[in-house]
């Protein structure tokens, strides 16, 4: 019987600014994962074509939720360190 | 490929299945624990092929638990919910189906969209049968036109899967062009902004229908293929939707399919890749039959689905083991 446990991994907060930055493209990242580009392209599209005041803070905390969902996977882990570093201004 | 009599043992032994094949065959099956979709075209062991008299299957292992769920226009909006935590989900699709629409329009809205592993296609028939045959889908049971099968798939705890793509077309240098809303069809695009009427773009620059629009997702190209120009309501009709607020290029043109598509396969993770399929419009408009493509082998279908529909595109999905 082989255990695996899952590492932790530190994802930034929803109050990081940097969720927020992404998904109104006002910071720009390289993603190398398919999930994690198609749902920020959604989060984005839903922010140009929604007037609801709070469309920007929803995209972020779906954008983010699949961080917290999927942070074990290694390209996930590469974008989560691409997106702490900008966040930081790396 | 396999005949219906190899299937069927594959079948009464309890394998867990993902069949892909003549209405007919499929629907000689003993009931079990497989899904399966209509369809004639094929990237087989030795190339290209075109038929009715044999199955593509791909085994599911026996350590992993499944369930195969059915949907229709109702709960479609359920299947990135209903995957378990740590998985993946087989999805079909009978082409031309209310469902098939729906879910071409909507996915991303869906709750749960892009969380887990979604990856699939849309079943279709010969083209010389469309007039007389409908694309159909089974679940193991039963066989439906209007409703889609999907497959969860449980992976244990060790390891995790990765949908990608293989896509030989990029944004050619021309115009950006826009869409108004959300559709199969156009009649206006913002052309550079501008808006135009996008059925005379089409005719003026005469476009080759045959290269299709591209959008960029953050360096993965998403193409969007032509259907067809309709003259006498003016109109331009595609094989999956475009979408309003996605920039869109037409793709530049690619002279060899089989040299450019082998230079981005996947090499390296061949025995990894569970499933994979690729698109119809690539195996006619590149003439695949009798030629080989890697050694990937698949459906060649009506659309294909990592996460949403995309047309002209390879998907494929890889598991593999966490690292301790």
């Amino acid at each position: 019987m082989r255990f695996f446990r899952r590492k932790k991994v530190d994802i930034p907060s929803i109050d990081d600014p940097i969720w927020e930055d992404l998904v109104t493209k006002n910071k720009k990242i390289i993603l190398g994962t398919l999930g994690a580009k198609v749902l920020l392209m959604r989060q984005q599209v839903k922010i140009i074509n929604s007037e609801n005041t709070d469309i920007k803070r929803e995209s972020a905390i779906e954008f983010r939720n699949y961080f917290v969902r999927n942070a074990n996977l290694p390209k996930v882990k590469k974008d989560l360190n691409a997106i702490i570093a900008l966040s930081e201004g790396n | 490929m396999y005949t219906l009599e190899e299937v069927k043992d594959k079948i009464n032994a309890g394998e867990t299945l993902l069949l892909a094949g003549d209405g007919n065959l499929l629907s000689q099956l003993p009931n079990g624990n497989w899904i399966g979709g209509t369809i004639p075209y094929f990237m087989g062991e030795d190339g290209g092929i075109i038929t009715k008299d044999k199955l593509l299957v791909d085994t599911i292992s026996k350590d992993f638990d499944t369930k195969i769920s059915v949907y229709d226009n109702d709960n479609i909006h359920n299947v990135y919910s209903d995957a378990y935590d740590n998985g993946y989900s087989i999805i079909i699709l009978p082409a031309s189906s209310d469902v098939h629409l729906k879910f071409a329009l909507k996915a991303p809205s869906f709750d749960n969209f892009a969380m887990q592993p979604l990856i699939g296609w849309i079943s279709g028939v010969h083209l010389d049968d469309l007039a007389t045959e409908k694309a159909r889908v089974f679940d193991g049971n039963s066989n439906y036109e209007n409703r889609a099968v999907v497959m969860h798939v449980k992976l244990e705890e060790h390891q995790y899967a990765e949908i990608e793509i293989v896509n030989i077309f990029s944004q050619g240098d021309g115009d950006t062009i826009e869409f108004l809303e959300d559709s199969f069809s156009a009649d206006k695009a913002l052309i550079n902004g501008i808006e135009k009427d996008f059925y005379e773009y089409v005719k003026e620059k005469n476009l080759d229908m045959k290269f299709p629009l591209v959008a960029d997702y953050y360096g993965t190209m998403v193409n969007i293929s032509f259907q067809n120009v309709d003259d006498d309501n003016k109109k331009v009709y595609f094989y999956a939707p475009v979408f309003k607020g996605v920039p869109y290029k037409q793709a530049n043109k690619v002279d060899n399919y089989i040299e450019t598509f082998n230079s981005k396969l996947p090499v390296e993770i061949k025995d990894k890749i569970a499933f994979s399929c690729n698109c119809i419009l690539n195996f006619l408009y590149s003439d695949l039959e009798g030629k080989k493509t890697g050694n990937i082998t698949g459906a060649m279908t009506f659309g294909e689905i990592a996460y949403q529909l995309l047309n002209q595109t390879m998907v494929y999905l890889s598991v593999d083991e966490l690292e301790d």
